[in-house]
């Protein structure tokens, strides 16, 4: 009997450490995404050119991963030279593949991360 | 081995789990989210570096360019540094501590670090070195 209790806990511990893996290299994805977009953005000629790079930026960074529901907010404000741009990306990591663990967990394990940058003082500007 | 025999080691199972989780699964469980954490500071430190010191070597000194006609361009030192170092602030990257923005003519070199908090082992700090330069006529 304790055979089968210990063998349970030890397994359900091993897919657990999986699964915090599996959550943590989501993680650093979703971080890498919003500062991406903040740097790609704060390069853009204007507002609306900053919205699409930045949006570009964000969605190869996560390209190769595995998050879920993935948003990117990009603020601009008046997208002055010198100013600061402000990105959040937010997403979601699923732990289907982890059905013991998502039901501790959660199916679903929301990651955000807020990015600035400084916006480039110096850079032609369009319109 | 009679039914006998066992009945001393009853438990002994349990506290096996127990130690492999205490001395094995516990430990590994903290350095996977140490690392990964260390991991993604490090580049985004790498990253913050790069586009702070881009920023820094985009401030030429405008007066020698104008009074030359456009034909020297040399690095506003003072405020190549100033707008490096307001750019790693503005960057809000938990833990940032400026080390050093040096400038030349033509270079912007910044050095920071990154003071991780960890999980048990209490913090890491990770250091980089990054230098851009300006280019004319691109």
């Amino acid at each position: 009997m304790e055979w089968a209790i210990s063998a349970f806990l030890l397994l359900l511990f091993a897919f657990s450490l999986l699964a915090v893996g599996h959550v943590v290299g989501e993680y650093m994805a979703v971080r890498a995404a919003s500062s991406q977009a903040a740097f790609a953005a704060a390069r853009a000629p204007s507002a609306q050119a900053a919205q699409t790079a930045g949006r570009r930026a964000a969605e190869e960074a996560v390209s190769g991963s595995q998050v879920s529901d993935f948003k990117v907010t990009i603020s601009t404000g008046a997208f002055e030279r010198g100013g600061t741009l402000t990105t959040q990306a937010s997403g979601c990591v699923s732990l289907g593949d982890f059905p013991i663990v998502s039901q501790t967990l959660g199916q679903c394990v929301p990651l955000r991360w807020t990015a600035h940058a400084l916006i480039e003082p110096y850079r032609s500007r369009s319109g | 081995m009679s039914a006998r025999g066992h009945v001393g080691e009853r438990g002994q199972v349990l506290v096996m789990a127990a130690a492999v989780m205490a001395f094995l699964f516990v430990p590994l469980c903290v350095f996977l989210v140490d690392t990964g954490l260390v991991e993604a500071s490090y580049g985004q430190l790498g990253e913050t570096l790069q586009a702070s010191v881009e920023d820094g070597a985009s401030q030429i000194d405008q007066q020698a360019f104008r009074q030359s006609g456009g034909r020297t361009a040399v690095l506003d030192e003072s405020a190549a540094r100033q707008v490096c170092e307001r750019s790693l602030e503005t960057s809000g990257l938990p833990g940032l501590e400026v080390v050093s923005i040096r400038t030349t003519a033509t270079t912007v070199t910044a050095t920071a670090t990154v003071h991780v908090s960890l999980l048990v082992v209490g913090t890491a700090s990770v250091t980089q070195t990054r230098s851009a330069g300006f280019v004319l006529g691109r």
